[in-house]
Protein backbone atom coordinates (compact mmCIF):
# COMPACT_ATOMS: atom_id res chain seq x y z
CA UNK A 1 0.00 0.00 0.00
CA UNK A 2 1.39 3.64 -0.68
CA UNK A 3 2.25 5.41 2.22
CA UNK A 4 -0.47 8.17 2.36
CA UNK A 5 1.25 10.96 4.43
CA UNK A 6 1.60 15.24 4.48
CA UNK A 7 -2.03 16.06 5.45
CA UNK A 8 -3.39 17.11 8.37
CA UNK A 9 -6.03 16.51 10.56
CA UNK A 10 -7.81 18.54 13.25
CA UNK A 11 -8.75 17.87 16.46
CA UNK A 12 -11.70 19.54 19.19
CA UNK A 13 -10.49 20.71 22.09
CA UNK A 14 -12.90 21.03 24.93
CA UNK A 15 -13.05 22.02 28.44
CA UNK A 16 -9.40 21.83 30.58
CA UNK A 17 -7.91 20.62 27.62
CA UNK A 18 -8.83 23.76 25.41
CA UNK A 19 -7.49 25.61 28.68
CA UNK A 20 -4.48 24.04 28.81
CA UNK A 21 -3.34 24.42 25.48
CA UNK A 22 -4.88 27.60 25.22
CA UNK A 23 -7.07 27.11 21.69
CA UNK A 24 -10.27 25.41 20.91
CA UNK A 25 -8.76 22.98 18.01
CA UNK A 26 -4.75 21.71 16.81
CA UNK A 27 -3.36 20.21 13.57
CA UNK A 28 -1.96 17.18 13.68
CA UNK A 29 -0.02 15.37 10.71
CA UNK A 30 -1.97 12.17 9.42
CA UNK A 31 -0.55 8.93 8.31
CA UNK A 32 -2.27 6.32 6.06
CA UNK A 33 -3.10 3.56 8.78
CA UNK A 34 -2.86 5.95 11.44
CA UNK A 35 -4.73 4.22 14.41
CA UNK A 36 -6.14 6.57 18.34
CA UNK A 37 -3.42 5.11 19.74
CA UNK A 38 -0.43 6.55 17.86
CA UNK A 39 -2.34 9.81 17.82
CA UNK A 40 -2.17 9.74 21.52
CA UNK A 41 1.88 9.51 21.30
CA UNK A 42 1.77 12.38 18.71
CA UNK A 43 -0.07 14.35 20.96
CA UNK A 44 2.01 13.64 24.07
CA UNK A 45 5.38 14.30 22.05
CA UNK A 46 4.24 17.52 20.64
CA UNK A 47 1.79 18.92 23.38
CA UNK A 48 4.08 17.31 26.46
CA UNK A 49 2.27 19.18 28.59
CA UNK A 50 -0.39 17.01 28.26
CA UNK A 51 1.64 14.47 30.47
CA UNK A 52 2.82 17.10 32.79
CA UNK A 53 -0.23 18.17 34.10
CA UNK A 54 -1.32 14.22 33.75
CA UNK A 55 -4.44 15.08 31.63
CA UNK A 56 -7.06 12.34 31.11
CA UNK A 57 -9.43 12.05 28.40
CA UNK A 58 -10.94 10.13 25.95
CA UNK A 59 -10.74 10.06 21.74
CA UNK A 60 -13.93 10.62 19.71
CA UNK A 61 -13.73 9.86 16.05
CA UNK A 62 -17.28 11.11 14.19
CA UNK A 63 -18.89 11.66 17.65
CA UNK A 64 -18.41 8.24 18.51
CA UNK A 65 -15.91 7.12 21.54
CA UNK A 66 -13.40 3.99 20.34
CA UNK A 67 -10.26 2.78 21.80
CA UNK A 68 -6.76 3.31 20.68
CA UNK A 69 -6.77 0.19 17.97
CA UNK A 70 -9.43 2.30 16.02
CA UNK A 71 -8.16 3.60 12.63
CA UNK A 72 -8.32 7.54 11.57
CA UNK A 73 -9.19 8.83 8.06
CA UNK A 74 -8.19 12.09 7.09
CA UNK A 75 -11.71 13.01 6.70
CA UNK A 76 -12.88 11.90 10.02
CA UNK A 77 -14.13 14.24 12.66
CA UNK A 78 -11.99 14.08 15.92
CA UNK A 79 -12.19 15.48 19.39
CA UNK A 80 -10.14 15.03 22.81
CA UNK A 81 -12.65 14.77 25.51
CA UNK A 82 -11.10 15.37 28.92
CA UNK A 83 -13.50 13.35 31.57
CA UNK A 84 -17.21 15.04 31.69
CA UNK A 85 -19.30 16.26 34.49
CA UNK A 86 -22.45 16.90 33.11
CA UNK A 87 -25.49 16.78 35.44
CA UNK B 1 -29.03 8.56 13.99
CA UNK B 2 -29.95 12.10 13.04
CA UNK B 3 -30.60 13.76 16.46
CA UNK B 4 -33.68 15.02 17.52
CA UNK B 5 -33.11 18.79 18.18
CA UNK B 6 -33.28 20.26 21.54
CA UNK B 7 -31.78 18.23 24.12
CA UNK B 8 -29.21 20.88 24.77
CA UNK B 9 -30.72 24.66 25.62
CA UNK B 10 -29.20 27.65 26.84
CA UNK B 11 -32.34 28.95 27.67
CA UNK B 12 -33.70 28.77 31.78
CA UNK B 13 -35.36 25.59 32.09
CA UNK B 14 -39.69 26.15 33.51
CA UNK B 15 -40.91 22.99 34.67
CA UNK B 16 -43.85 23.77 34.72
CA UNK B 17 -44.28 24.18 30.70
CA UNK B 18 -42.49 20.79 30.33
CA UNK B 19 -45.11 18.81 32.54
CA UNK B 20 -48.75 21.10 31.43
CA UNK B 21 -48.35 18.83 28.67
CA UNK B 22 -51.89 17.51 27.35
CA UNK B 23 -53.20 14.11 29.23
CA UNK B 24 -52.34 11.04 27.68
CA UNK B 25 -54.67 8.58 29.10
CA UNK B 26 -52.26 5.69 28.83
CA UNK B 27 -50.16 7.23 31.74
CA UNK B 28 -50.22 5.72 34.68
CA UNK B 29 -47.09 7.36 36.17
CA UNK B 30 -44.53 9.86 35.49
CA UNK B 31 -40.96 10.08 37.24
CA UNK B 32 -39.23 14.09 36.92
CA UNK B 33 -35.80 14.00 37.55
CA UNK B 34 -34.15 17.41 38.38
CA UNK B 35 -30.79 18.45 38.58
CA UNK B 36 -29.77 21.76 39.99
CA UNK B 37 -27.12 24.26 40.53
CA UNK B 38 -26.00 23.84 44.44
CA UNK B 39 -24.94 26.87 46.37
CA UNK B 40 -21.95 25.10 47.80
CA UNK B 41 -19.49 22.61 46.12
CA UNK B 42 -17.91 19.69 47.46
CA UNK B 43 -15.31 21.95 49.81
CA UNK B 44 -17.78 24.16 51.15
CA UNK B 45 -16.86 27.19 48.52
CA UNK B 46 -19.72 29.40 48.03
CA UNK B 47 -20.30 29.32 43.74
CA UNK B 48 -22.54 32.13 41.68
CA UNK B 49 -22.05 30.07 39.20
CA UNK B 50 -21.92 26.80 36.83
CA UNK B 51 -20.69 27.21 33.51
CA UNK B 52 -21.75 24.21 31.39
CA UNK B 53 -19.36 23.26 28.00
CA UNK B 54 -20.67 20.39 25.40
CA UNK B 55 -19.54 18.93 22.48
CA UNK B 56 -22.79 19.86 20.93
CA UNK B 57 -23.38 17.79 17.94
CA UNK B 58 -22.01 14.73 19.49
CA UNK B 59 -23.87 15.55 23.18
CA UNK B 60 -27.26 15.34 20.81
CA UNK B 61 -26.49 12.50 19.27
CA UNK B 62 -25.77 10.81 22.30
CA UNK B 63 -28.98 12.08 23.88
CA UNK B 64 -30.65 10.41 21.04
CA UNK B 65 -28.93 6.90 20.97
CA UNK B 66 -30.00 6.97 24.65
CA UNK B 67 -33.70 8.08 24.13
CA UNK B 68 -33.88 5.33 21.28
CA UNK B 69 -32.20 2.64 24.08
CA UNK B 70 -34.60 3.53 26.93
CA UNK B 71 -37.95 2.98 24.62
CA UNK B 72 -36.34 0.41 23.01
CA UNK B 73 -35.78 -1.30 27.04
CA UNK B 74 -39.49 0.04 28.33
CA UNK B 75 -42.53 1.14 27.19
CA UNK B 76 -42.78 4.44 27.33
CA UNK B 77 -45.65 7.22 26.92
CA UNK B 78 -43.62 10.34 27.33
CA UNK B 79 -40.00 11.44 27.22
CA UNK B 80 -38.53 14.83 27.97
CA UNK B 81 -34.90 15.01 28.57
CA UNK B 82 -33.21 18.59 28.33
CA UNK B 83 -29.57 19.44 29.47
CA UNK B 84 -28.33 23.32 30.01
CA UNK B 85 -25.14 24.64 28.74
CA UNK B 86 -23.53 27.90 29.27
CA UNK B 87 -23.83 29.49 32.44
CA UNK B 88 -25.95 28.45 35.38
CA UNK B 89 -27.37 30.27 38.25
CA UNK B 90 -27.21 28.83 41.62
CA UNK B 91 -31.04 27.60 42.00
CA UNK B 92 -31.44 27.10 38.56
CA UNK B 93 -32.22 23.52 36.60
CA UNK B 94 -29.39 21.98 35.32
CA UNK B 95 -31.40 19.17 33.66
CA UNK B 96 -34.43 17.74 33.87
CA UNK B 97 -35.37 14.01 32.89
CA UNK B 98 -39.21 13.23 32.62
CA UNK B 99 -40.58 10.10 31.75
CA UNK B 100 -44.26 8.85 31.67
CA UNK B 101 -45.09 5.46 31.47
CA UNK B 102 -48.34 3.02 31.93
CA UNK B 103 -46.54 2.01 35.46
CA UNK B 104 -44.59 3.24 37.82
CA UNK B 105 -41.79 0.62 37.96
CA UNK B 106 -40.68 1.28 34.08
CA UNK B 107 -40.98 4.96 34.97
CA UNK B 108 -38.31 4.84 37.65
CA UNK B 109 -36.23 2.54 36.17
CA UNK B 110 -36.40 4.40 32.69
CA UNK B 111 -35.42 7.62 34.27
CA UNK B 112 -32.51 6.33 36.25
CA UNK B 113 -31.21 4.97 32.83
CA UNK B 114 -31.58 7.89 31.12
CA UNK B 115 -29.71 10.26 34.38
CA UNK B 116 -26.77 7.72 34.81
CA UNK B 117 -26.35 7.24 31.02
CA UNK B 118 -25.88 11.54 30.47
CA UNK B 119 -23.70 11.36 33.75
CA UNK B 120 -21.16 8.88 31.95
CA UNK B 121 -22.02 9.54 28.00
CA UNK B 122 -22.86 13.04 26.72
CA UNK B 123 -19.95 15.18 26.06
CA UNK B 124 -20.87 17.92 28.79
CA UNK B 125 -18.07 19.37 31.26
CA UNK B 126 -18.96 21.92 34.61
CA UNK B 127 -17.19 24.73 35.18
CA UNK B 128 -17.50 26.28 38.95
CA UNK B 129 -17.77 29.80 39.17
CA UNK B 130 -16.46 31.09 42.65
CA UNK B 131 -14.69 33.77 44.67
CA UNK B 132 -11.61 31.30 44.39
CA UNK B 133 -12.08 31.54 40.81
CA UNK B 134 -12.86 29.24 37.79
CA UNK B 135 -12.22 25.49 37.69
CA UNK B 136 -13.34 22.38 35.83
CA UNK B 137 -14.51 19.77 37.17
CA UNK B 138 -13.54 16.21 36.62
CA UNK B 139 -15.54 13.33 36.31
CA UNK B 140 -16.07 10.56 33.95
CA UNK B 141 -13.59 9.32 31.30
CA UNK B 142 -16.57 8.49 28.30
CA UNK B 143 -15.56 4.51 27.53
CA UNK B 144 -15.88 3.17 23.84
CA UNK B 145 -19.22 2.04 23.45
CA UNK B 146 -19.56 -1.96 23.02
CA UNK B 147 -19.07 -3.47 19.39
Amino acid sequence: MIEDTGRKINLKLYASIKDILGKDGIDMDWTNNMTVGDLRKKLDASYPILSIVKARFSISVNRKPVDDSELIRNTDEIAVLPPISGG
Amino acid sequence: MNPKLGYLTSEVIHLSKLIADPQNSAIGGTVIFLGTVRELNSENLKLSQLYYEAYETMAEEIFCDIEAETRRKWNIERLTAIHRIGSVNVGEVSVVIIVSSAHRKEAFDSCKYIIDNVKTRVPIWKMEISEAGKKWLGGTLILPTEK
